[in-house]
């Protein structure tokens, strides 16, 4: 496995889930197409 | 839409003895230049932090291509667990000259304020959108098909949510069929058994938000989905491949940032440590942004009868309230339900201004177990808006 966990989305939930994978130890890879601020956030 | 607010309350200013308010004028295009200011600083730096933190980011769109395989553009990862967190976008209704249309996400970007906007759903998003555009002086229409807009709200907190609009001057129309948008932006439509067209500068399209999870190859995965999010358990994972998990709007249940927050750790502790801990949603605040806020909290009075429970009401408008009297804001109201036999409270509802802040004091007394005679007898601040809340309970 290349990876422990893999996240898709970089949006508020992804982030938020990869930060706390890495924080635990965990080989985390994060993948985004597009922005890094989230739905609500960056779109209303 | 803060901006908005602020200026609607501003225009409402002679009568406390502001002047000059009547030349008051609204800079759409600054108020739009601020928010992308605003929300670059928010995600300015945020894909070098997450790298600093060790987290390898990658670029590029990603989708299953096996049960614990990612292809992102052709290069092929490999990972035992999978958090999938994509999101969700604005519907596109599938009538002809929806192209014609724009989404909420288009919509924040307008470089000029449309004069007569017509929004084509009316929940939330629709709602939000179509009193901030009202409040900011546009002419609005709201086209709801169902038989009533805002379905999830309290039915009398809608109620008072009409005749804030009516005030606003939004026109609702309720079992609408749209049956195309003209070129020039006219929205025809079937209303009841008559043929209306309404003429419009932009008509933006509400009708829900689908997870984006439908490009994601999913069945490759054997991630099932359902309601067009990502079906999961209560520990967030995928009820059809235990090494998948959602979260946020992917997941569809809850579709607000605090629910996005809270899930990732959440989820990303279950993938790794398995099924520790569960979602609980029982004491769940939120708030539609229309001007004034909807705050809720818990059942609806139609829900809890619904589960059978024994509910009873009280209900504060905003006229009771000195401190909504002093400021000039006294639209609105603030209704508790709660259960006759045990004095639980069993939801809050609140309708006027601040009710997004004022429905956490709520919140927080549900959370702690404290029953509405408890509440209802506790010191608060006087003279405040929330303290309409605390009055609500003593009520009844």
């Amino acid at each position: 496995m290349d990876y422990d966990v893999i996240v898709l989305g970089a949006g508020t939930a992804g982030s938020n889930a990869a930060k706390t994978a890495v924080k635990m130890g965990a080989n985390t890879s994060l993948v985004e197409e597009d922005g890094f601020a989230g739905t609500c956030l960056a779109r209303g | 839409m803060s901006t908005i607010e602020l200026f609607w309350r501003a225009r409402k200013g002679a009568a406390l003895g502001l002047r000059g308010t009547d030349n008051l004028s609204l800079d759409w295009r600054a108020i739009i230049e601020r928010k992308d200011r605003i929300v670059e600083s928010w995600s300015k730096g945020k894909e070098e932090n997450l790298a600093k933190l060790g987290i390898a980011v990658l670029r590029g769109k990603g989708r299953f291509s096996g049960p614990n395989e990612i292809d992102i553009e052709g290069k092929k990862l490999t990972a035992r667990k999978v958090i999938i967190a994509t999101g969700s976008r604005p519907a596109r209704p599938s009538f002809p000259g929806a192209d014609h249309g724009i989404t909420s996400d288009d919509l924040i970007h307008l470089k000029e304020q449309p004069a007569r906007l017509v929004v084509v759903g009316g929940g939330f998003i629709g709602l939000e959108f179509g009193f901030a555009l009202a409040r900011a002086g546009s002419k609005v229409t709201i086209l709801q098909s169902g038989p009533q807009i805002g379905p999830a709200l309290d039915d009398e907190i809608r109620e008072a949510l009409l005749v804030t609009a009516k005030e606003a001057a939004i026109d609702i129309f309720t079992g609408v069929q749209v049956s195309r948008i003209a070129e020039n932006s006219t929205v025809e439509a079937r209303v009841g058994h008559k043929n209306m067209s309404f003429p419009a500068d932009e008509v933006l399209l509400a009708t829900g938000r689908p997870s984006n999870v439908d490009n994601l190859n999913l069945p490759k995965a054997s991630v099932d989905v359902e309601r067009s999010a990502v079906k999961v358990n209560e520990f967030l994972q995928s009820v059809s491949n235990e090494n998948v998990y959602a979260i946020g709007d992917a997941a569809g249940k809850h579709q607000h940032t605090p629910v996005a927050w809270y899930e990732g750790p959440i989820a990303a502790r279950n993938a790794l440590k398995g099924n520790e801990r569960k979602v609980d949603f029982s004491v769940f605040p939120s708030a539609i942004f229309t001007i004034p806020a909807i705050g809720q909290v818990g059942l609806t009075e139609r829900e809890a009868l619904q589960r059978g429970l024994k509910a009873k009401v009280t209900r504060l408008p905003f006229t009771s309230n000195p401190a909504a009297g002093v400021r000039d804001e006294t639209e609105g109201m603030v209704k508790v339900v709660y259960e006759e036999a045990t004095d639980k409270v069993l939801g809050v509802h609140v309708l006027g201004a601040h009710a997004e802040d004022m429905v956490q004091i709520a919140a927080v007394g549900m959370l702690g177990g404290l029953k509405r005679s408890q509440l209802g007898a506790a010191h608060y601040v006087f003279p405040t808006l929330g303290g309409a809340i605390f009055d609500a309970m003593a009520l009844g």
